[in-house]
């Protein structure tokens, strides 16, 4: 039920989820933060059953922070990428079975360039411009292709987003009232509600 | 459309012509009827003479790819030197037996140029070795697995447009007119064409454009 939507711009990226989180019929919350901050320049959305998604990001922010520790410096995005990937090929065919949530990974490396990757619980692994996980795939990818272009300056990928929050609202049959969205800037990272 | 091989899409062909080979795969990434991305990588070039194409699920081709990236360099770092083409079939054949119980789920293509004669192996998932066919082809254009459906296939086009001892140019156009047709009428593979002509030479990729659907 979770929607993650991400998009690409000319030197950030920004990922946005809701913040409903349910149980049958109820609703228990309205804002709750499933974008996890990875580093200063990087951040995972991840959707799926609650347990799973927190889990999971727990995960791999403290195995990343390990990697940092031990290494000395930290992954860069393609790195990062393909680690993730790593433990979610691995874990498909483990005894404790697959990790049951799909992930979007975006950042900004040092030299500037913005990156965002598409991973889903088996393990594929894609560099994406803009991408959603879960339900809002279908309400949002024909949406965002139709609106995205190359070099998007920032007030131009916010009000993407905005589109998507308002499609979202509109249209899908679980209400989300409240959005958390995350932009990445080579400096930052901005959390915005909307 | 249901069954672990179909659930990513995609589709690979593989003709082989007089001292070249060629491998020709479409860009799709999909879970089950909804396109994810149009730019997955299908083909992998593994040394300068060997290309492998991979089909079936896109995690598998991923980690399969790796798989075979590791055991090449480590072939290379032990024996120093290249390994040949025919071998490389080998390796992969008995890389996809190790896992005879829970295999990867997909369908790889192997062409090489082994003292410039083309050689050209397609798999089951489990490493039955096909290595006869002038043309192979996997993934869900092929027919594989649709055992249900008279399944409009690149089969039926490679029959019709191939001639033996076709020369790079001549197999390039074969290869790119058996793949796009067969994409084409394939919901779950297109979104764009590549295709791979390897000589003693080099390798030239050309982009094909399919029914953008």
């Amino acid at each position: 039920m979770d929607s993650i939507f991400a998009i690409q711009g000319k030197d950030y990226v920004i990922i946005a989820c809701d913040g409903s989180v349910g149980f049958s019929i109820l609703k228990i919350k309205d804002l709750e933060d499933k974008i996890t901050v990875l580093d200063d320049n990087k951040v995972l959305g991840v959707s799926g059953e609650g347990a799973d998604r927190n889990n999971f990001s727990e995960f791999i922010h403290k195995n990343l922070n390990l990697i940092k520790y031990r290494t000395g410096n930290a992954l860069g995005m393609n790195e990062t990428a393909n680690f993730i990937r790593y433990q979610y090929a691995q874990a498909i065919r483990s005894r404790s079975g697959p990790h049951n949530c799909n992930s979007i990974l975006g950042g900004v490396d040092k030299d500037g360039t913005p990156s965002l990757f598409w991973l889903d619980y088996l393990g594929a692994l894609q560099k994406i411009t803009r991408g959603a996980q879960g339900y809002a795939g279908y309400f949002l990818l024909g949406l965002l292709d139709n609106q995205y272009k190359k070099d998007l300056n920032l007030e131009e990928g916010i009000e993407i987003i905005k589109k998507c929050i308002h499609e979202m609202q509109t249209r899908f049959l679980i209400s989300q009232s409240k959005f958390i969205v995350k932009i990445v800037t080579k400096d930052e990272i901005k959390q915005i509600l909307l | 459309m249901s069954g672990i091989f179909e659930y990513n899409g995609g589709s690979i062909v593989g003709m082989k012509g007089k001292n070249c080979i060629a491998l020709a795969c479409d860009r799709r990434f999909g879970q089950q009827m909804q396109t994810i991305t149009m730019n997955f990588q299908k083909v992998f070039k593994m040394q300068d003479n060997i290309l492998l194409a991979l089909g079936g699920l896109a995690t598998d081709i991923q980690t399969f790819h790796a798989l075979m990236e590791y055991k090449l360099n480590l072939y290379n770092l032990k024996e120093n030197r290249k390994m040949k083409p025919s071998t490389f079939a080998n390796l992969v054949a008995s890389s996809l037996y190790e896992r005879r119980f829970s295999p990867f789920f997909v369908s790889p293509i192997v062409a090489g140029l082994e003292e410039g004669k083309p050689v050209l192996a397609t798999y089951d998932s489990i490493g039955c070795t096909s290595d006869l066919d002038n043309f192979q082809v996997g993934g869900t254009a092929s027919d594989q697995q649709n055992i249900n459906f008279i399944l409009p296939s690149i089969y039926g086009a490679c029959e019709s447009f191939f001639k033996p001892d076709l020369s790079p140019e001549e197999l390039e156009e074969v290869l790119a007119q058996a793949l796009v047709s067969g994409c084409d009428r394939d919901a779950a593979s297109g979104w764009g064409g590549l295709v791979y002509v390897m000589t003693e030479k080099n390798i030239t990729i050309k982009f094909l454009k399919t029914k953008q659907t």
